[in-house]
């Protein structure tokens, strides 16, 4: 046991009344801005950075260098535009040859790099053999998002897939042969730039979601309500006290959708990958259904036969005609894009007429987005670098801004480094694949990921992560005492170590490091540390840093070395010249980087 | 025989139940600072199981006087009559994998409260468990969570002041992902122990005070975070790898938090708060097989339960700590009494509410639910207890909490319930049990005697009291001087030895002195006037000026002498007729070969003069023995020159040399040719002379 007094004298030294400075601090929260007026002010580096933030999962250079020269509107445009996304690809043949999967599956899999969502798995398995297949589709389809959000474009596509991830949670791996979770991934992907409305009715009767929320096992005599509670609850109305649904609406809900199902079977089993959700009119409550003066007493009249699958659409018709339902998304939309806790004024000044813009437009996201991005208060000063940066945009931010995968594989065989471009003899050819190097990584970076608490496909609950909800601490909780270990840890493997891909012939680790030199040449002014310091704050941090700070990064980078040595090496090293001092060069970027990840100032966005 | 010993033995027999006798004995906290429930030392522990999803209550705790309707009314789900455990004669049983718990319900360590809810119930899973952790009615919206509002209205500066010296340790663990429970209304009141091994120091800038915004808000949280993580990840990792489990846990996410909970505590962490979860309760569908309904999901998570909370007391048991912890389970609601087709049961209201622990009231509370003959599936449980009672009663009874405290908890006041038997509560308090308390109503931090009873006291650094020694042995020079922080009473000082009194009081300005005193052991006993209970007792010693001590050593090799000195401030050496003084207490120096004369003393005769008498010779060195070939011969000193001559056994000179000895201080004496036996070899310079034995072979 270590000494308590010891341990406090560390942590507690400073004589401050920290309460009244935090009550100060929370009195004087002042937006200035509550307008969603266009923004007319500059539109400059910081004011970029800040649309980025918000707007992209990890923003790095190559997205600032596409908003050159470009005016807000410009900038709206190509952000709000759809990103093209392909499909999930075999990249997992180095652990299943063609071969090995006709004997286990009997039937042919597509060939390596060619997609495979499509394939269907063999109907005459025995049964319960559920538990025979393989996790490589499943990694599959994991690497081939990752990979997506790894190389976005400066498009808002992903960050608001995020956004509906999260409002429509399913666990789509729950299912199992991975196609309803890639149908679950794409629906909402392709879903961000067209109606909510529409969505809410396609994600009804998608397999993930009828699986998720029990609708596909409810009995007509017994109805569940699982789905129809979170239906109003979670994903259109919102929860008392803003809406007053009944619980008997609860009920009612539940009886004007039983009926619905999907071919479990055939989705697995057979080729194609379509949905393939059906209304089995058999188990459907016929009688009427009576709703309370919250939905102005409608009565959606019970039917039989396929007529029955028409009350759907009567049931959303019904949820989007209340008001509640146009400002709880405005609501939400708010939260997740410019700041989670809400005032009074925000409400009626912000959210109500954003409400009215999403009405206008036909429920739709991108351009109820497109009045909130370019508002006065979006751009608001107060506004900005105020929110936790979430476990997503925290580890793609490091990712893309260094590059890592582009990087060069490594190895420590405990006396030395060996890099991949001097002694390629020392790593596994397979590595060297770069399909196959893509799949290793984001295996290792999706546990990191869930790792901060975080993980697409595997949401806590159906209301999603409590940080994008749960009063009033919100995006706080991203952070807490486990989380921040783990972020640094995090930050270590991806500047320091690498990312871990696989044992070499000696049986020692292979990592995947990024490349310091190419990252240098991105810079204007390497070599002096000072003006180094300034361009790496503007870029990773986007605010001034206190002066103790920047002496601290200043000794991470230059160890015991005097500045003219920098700038001495960092000149040689850039012109590919031997130098003495060239060798501790790397490992000094990477402590100087690394630095960085664990500053306050990094978690904001 | 102490309880824990008597529960051990206990533990999984067949013992008649509720025939404990009262272990006055073992109500050993006569530690007066037990008041401040502090993590500085031990205390009452908490541990809270979270059951996710709504626990089945109806097929968890079976009112068997009712199976007949419940299973009309849940076909699908019904468990077999035969194969509920039941409870001693009463008309109530247990799932049929919950055999541990019927065990420690022999035991009296498990109490059941049943129908717990709230009117109006909430049937959504997410609202529900809000209700459940915020402590909110069913139409109210609070932001908070009950224990993070506890936890801040115990420790208002929490989190800027803490960790300190009182509270070391996290005031609250949970392992897993934050919850609501523990958000307060300005901070996260509770450590997230998931991986407590691993420790990771957070660099951050530790002092820097940031602007007043949404930024600097957020900045200031990060870094009161990293130091917070810094701090509390040591002493979990410390802890954790200090403890150790008598008992295994099965492997299952229940099995493994709270192994790490056991861990903790047996490793010495003294949080008092805890919380682990199981999911999966949320059972609309299969959960019981269809051809068994004694499995399946839910009789999974049954099992689990059983195994961990039995494995967990049983440590407890093993390391004595089970007196101190107490175990609660909740859940957002019970489930439907009509069964789905699917196997499954959907979201309902009131059910059932365990709580473990060897101080227990292990009464069952509550009325068995009743089951209509015709249930209609909109037809739920009513609550019999507000879910806040059981909290409110919780905090009351377990964590000695005041009533004032309480109702700013939870709102309102809630009528109490018997959780903890009446003889271990301790209503007031002072770590003194009601049982034994003559005052069970002292203020809170008043200090109090091992009846309970708050005594008049003062802090010991009240007086200040300094003897002074004798100047000499022998003389009658001593004195006690005392004086007093407090000057508001009246002292009265009893020196028995003398048989005299003392006052101070504001005649002497509350200072005495007394003097002329011998050597010797002088007890003061001290009063304070119209406070008949108190008495302070000191004891002082006038000694006269020790005895020089000298402890003396002598190194051959480097021919030095060295004392380590006490007695007296300065020393005064006579080495063989020189003199040198020193204040050092430790003295080093060379000695001359041959014969040194050592006097030390001080500057006062009485305190008496050490004597030593060294000699130094040269010691000869020599090797190998027995000797092959050459014979080495080692001679120290400053010689230059040796003679040396060899004898055989029966004392005939073989040979006689006169060699000269170099800087490498090491002669060579050629053996090779000589028959093997034994030799003799005297080797002499100025400063030595020395006879070597020698084996030859």
């Amino acid at each position: 046991m270590t000494n308590p007094p010891d341990l406090v004298n560390d942590f507690y030294e400073q004589d401050i009344d920290f309460k009244v400075l935090l009550e100060a601090k929370k009195s004087s929260r002042k937006i200035t801005n509550y307008s969603l007026a266009s923004y007319t002010g500059t539109f400059d580096k910081d004011e970029k950075r800040h649309l980025l933030n918000r707007t992209l999962v990890g923003n790095a250079k190559r997205h600032m260098d596409d908003l050159n020269n470009q005016s807000l509107d410009q900038a709206l445009d190509l952000l709000l535009t759809p990103e093209p996304l392909g499909e999930p690809i075999n990249n997992y043949y180095y652990r299943m040859n063609a071969q090995q999967y006709q004997e286990r599956y009997g039937i042919a899999d597509v060939a390596p790099g060619a997609p495979f969502i499509h394939r269907p798995y063999n109907r005459n398995l025995p049964p319960g053999s559920e538990e025979q297949f393989g996790s490589e589709r499943y990694d599959a389809i994991v690497s081939w998002y990752h990979n997506a959000i790894y190389n976005q474009q400066t498009s808002i596509n992903w960050k608001l897939f995020l956004f509906l991830h999260n409002l429509l949670p399913t666990r789509g791996f729950d299912f199992f042969g991975h196609k309803a979770a890639y149908n679950y991934t794409r629906l909402l992907y392709d879903s961000c730039f067209g109606s909510y409305k529409q969505l809410m009715y396609d994600i009804t009767i998608d397999s993930a979601m009828l699986n998720y929320l029990n609708l596909a096992l409810s009995q007509k005599d017994t109805p569940d309500e699982n789905y129809a509670r979170e239906v109003q609850e979670l994903f259109t109305v919102g929860k008392r006290p803003f809406s007053q649904f009944s619980e008997d609406d609860v009920r009612e809900i539940a009886r004007a959708l039983v009926g619905w199902n999907h071919d479990y079977q055939g989705l697995v089993f057979d080729e194609g990958h379509e949905e393939n959700s059906h209304f089995q009119d058999w188990n459907h409550d016929t009688g009427d259904k009576y709703f309370s003066s919250f939905y102005n007493n409608t009565v959606i009249r019970g039917r039989s036969g396929q007529e029955g699958a028409e009350e759907l659409a009567e049931v959303i018709d019904m949820l989007f005609e209340t008001e509640e339902s146009c400002i709880y998304i405005a609501r939400r939309l708010y939260q997740f894009f410019v700041y989670p806790n809400l005032t009074d004024q925000i409400e009626s000044e912000i959210i109500r007429p954003l409400a009215d813009v999403f009405r206008n437009s036909n429920f739709s996201l991108i351009e109820t987005l497109r009045v909130l991005l370019k508002s006065e208060h979006f751009f608001d000063v107060g506004n900005r670098n105020t929110m936790i940066l979430p476990p997503y945009e925290y580890v793609f931010k490091l990712m893309k801004e260094v590059q890592v995968l582009e990087g060069d594989l490594v190895h420590w065989d405990g006396n030395q480094l060996h890099d991949e471009l001097s002694e390629p003899e020392y790593f596994p050819e397979l590595l060297k694949d770069p399909l196959v190097a893509r799949s290793k990584a984001f295996q290792n970076i999706r546990w990191q990921i869930s790792q901060l608490g975080m993980q697409i496909n595997e949401p806590p609950s159906v209301s999603g992560w409590p940080a994008y909800y749960q009063e009033p601490v919100y995006d706080l909780f991203w952070i807490n005492s486990t989380t921040i270990k783990r972020r640094k840890s995090c930050a270590e493997n991806i500047l320091r170590w690498g990312i871990w891909m696989d044992y070499d012939i000696n049986n020692s680790s292979v990592n995947l490091k990024f490349n310091s030199i190419n990252f240098l040449r991105e810079f204007e002014h390497p070599q002096n540390i000072d003006q180094f310091i300034e361009e790496l704050n503007e870029r990773f941090l986007g605010m001034d840093i206190p002066q103790i700070t920047k002496d601290r990064i200043k000794r991470a980078f230059l160890g015991d070395v005097i500045p003219e040595h920098w700038e001495d090496a960092i000149q040689h090293i850039l012109s590919n010249e031997d130098n003495p001092y060239t060798g501790g060069i790397q490992y000094r970027i990477e402590n100087g980087l690394y630095l960085y990840a664990m500053l306050g100032e990094f978690h904001l966005h | 025989m102490k309880r824990r010993d008597f529960i051990h033995k206990l533990s999984h027999a067949a013992a008649s139940p509720f025939v404990l006798p009262p272990f006055i004995n073992d109500l050993r906290y006569a530690n007066p600072n037990s008041i401040l429930n502090n993590t500085a030392q031990r205390g009452n522990i908490i541990v809270l199981v979270k059951l996710n999803g709504g626990n089945d209550g109806l097929n968890t705790v079976i009112p068997l006087d009712q199976y007949q309707n419940l299973s009309a009314a849940r076909p699908h789900v019904i468990l077999p009559e035969n194969r509920i455990l039941q409870l001693g004669d009463q008309q109530l049983g247990l799932h049929p994998s919950l055999t541990n718990f019927k065990s420690l319900y022999d035991e009296g360590r498990m109490k059941i409260i049943q129908n717990v809810g709230y009117s109006n119930p909430d049937f959504s899973h997410f609202r529900s468990m809000d209700i459940w952790e915020t402590g909110a009615d069913a139409n109210q919206y609070l932001n908070s969570g009950w224990m993070g509002r506890y936890i801040e209205n115990q420790h208002p500066d929490f989190p800027q002041a803490f960790p300190n010296s009182d509270y070391p340790h996290p005031l609250s663990v949970e392992i897993g992902s934050p919850s609501l429970l523990f958000t307060g209304q300005s901070s996260f009141t509770s450590y997230i122990a998931q991986d407590p091994q691993n420790f990771e120091e957070i660099i951050n800038e530790f002092d820097n005070v940031y602007a007043n915004d949404k930024k600097g808000m957020k900045l200031d949280y990060i870094q009161l975070v990293s130091k917070q993580s810094n701090a509390y990840g040591r002493i979990i990792r410390d802890t954790y790898r200090s403890g150790t489990n008598t008992h295994g846990f099965n492997n299952s996410w229940l099995g493994q938090q709270f192994s790490i909970v056991s861990k903790l505590i047996s490793g010495g962490l003294n949080t008092r708060i805890y919380m682990v979860e199981l999911g999966g309760f949320d059972t609309h569908d299969t959960q019981v097989d269809i051809n068994d309904h004694t499995q399946g999901q839910h009789t999974e998570l049954m099992r689990q339960l059983n195994e961990t909370v039995f494995a967990f007391m049983r440590n407890m048991d093993a390391i004595g700590r089970s007196d101190d912890v107490l175990v609660m389970t909740y859940s957002e609601f019970g489930r439907t009494i009509v069964s789905n087709g699917s196997r499954g049961t959907d979201h309902g209201t009131a059910a059932p509410l365990f709580v473990f622990g060897n101080k227990v009231d292990p009464e069952i509370l509550g009325q068995n639910p009743v089951i209509p003959p015709n249930v209609r599936w909109q037809d739920n449980l009513e609550a019999e207890f507000d879910y806040r009672q059981i909290y409110s009663s919780v905090m009351a009874q377990w964590l000695n909490t005041e009533e004032t405290a309480r109702t700013q908890v939870l709102n309102r006041e809630f009528d109490q319930v018997s959780i903890i038997q009446d003889r271990y509560r301790d209503a007031d308090s002072d770590g003194v049990p009601n049982a034994i308390d003559l005052e069970p109503q002292t203020p809170r931090g008043a200090v109090v005697d091992l009846n309970g009873v708050q005594i008049f006291t003062l802090p010991t650094n009240n007086y200040t009291l300094q003897a002074t020694n004798l100047s000499c042995s022998g003389k009658t020079d001593g004195a006690i001087t005392m004086g007093v922080r407090d000057r508001s009473h009246v002292y009265r000082v009893e020196l028995p030895e003398l048989n005299q009194q003392f006052a101070l009081d504001a005649e002497n300005d509350h200072q005495l002195s007394i003097d002329d005193l011998a050597e010797g052991t002088y007890q003061l006993n001290i009063f304070v006037e119209g406070q008949t209970r108190y008495q302070q007792n000191f004891t002082l010693t006038i000694g006269a000026p020790p005895p020089l001590k000298a402890k003396t050593s002598v190194n051959y090799t480097k021919q030095r002498f060295s004392a380590n000195l006490s007695g007296a401030t300065r020393y005064h050496f006579d080495v063989n007729g020189k003199r040198f003084s020193t204040q050092q207490s430790a003295v080093e120096f060379d000695l001359q070969t041959g014969l040194n004369l050592i006097n030390i003393s001080t500057d006062k005769e009485c305190q008496g003069v050490v004597q030593k008498e060294v000699f130094i010779s040269e010691e000869l060195q020599f090797f190998p023995n027995p000797v092959v070939e050459d014979l080495n011969i080692i001679i120290p000193g400053l010689a230059q020159k040796a003679t040396i001559s060899l004898y055989q056994r029966n004392g005939r000179l073989l040979s006689t040399h006169q060699l000269a000895i170099s800087a490498s201080r090491m002669i060579r004496i050629p053996m090779g040719d000589l028959t093997p036996e034994l030799y003799f070899v005297k080797v002499a310079t100025e400063a030595v002379i020395k006879t070597l034995k020698v084996q030859k072979k």
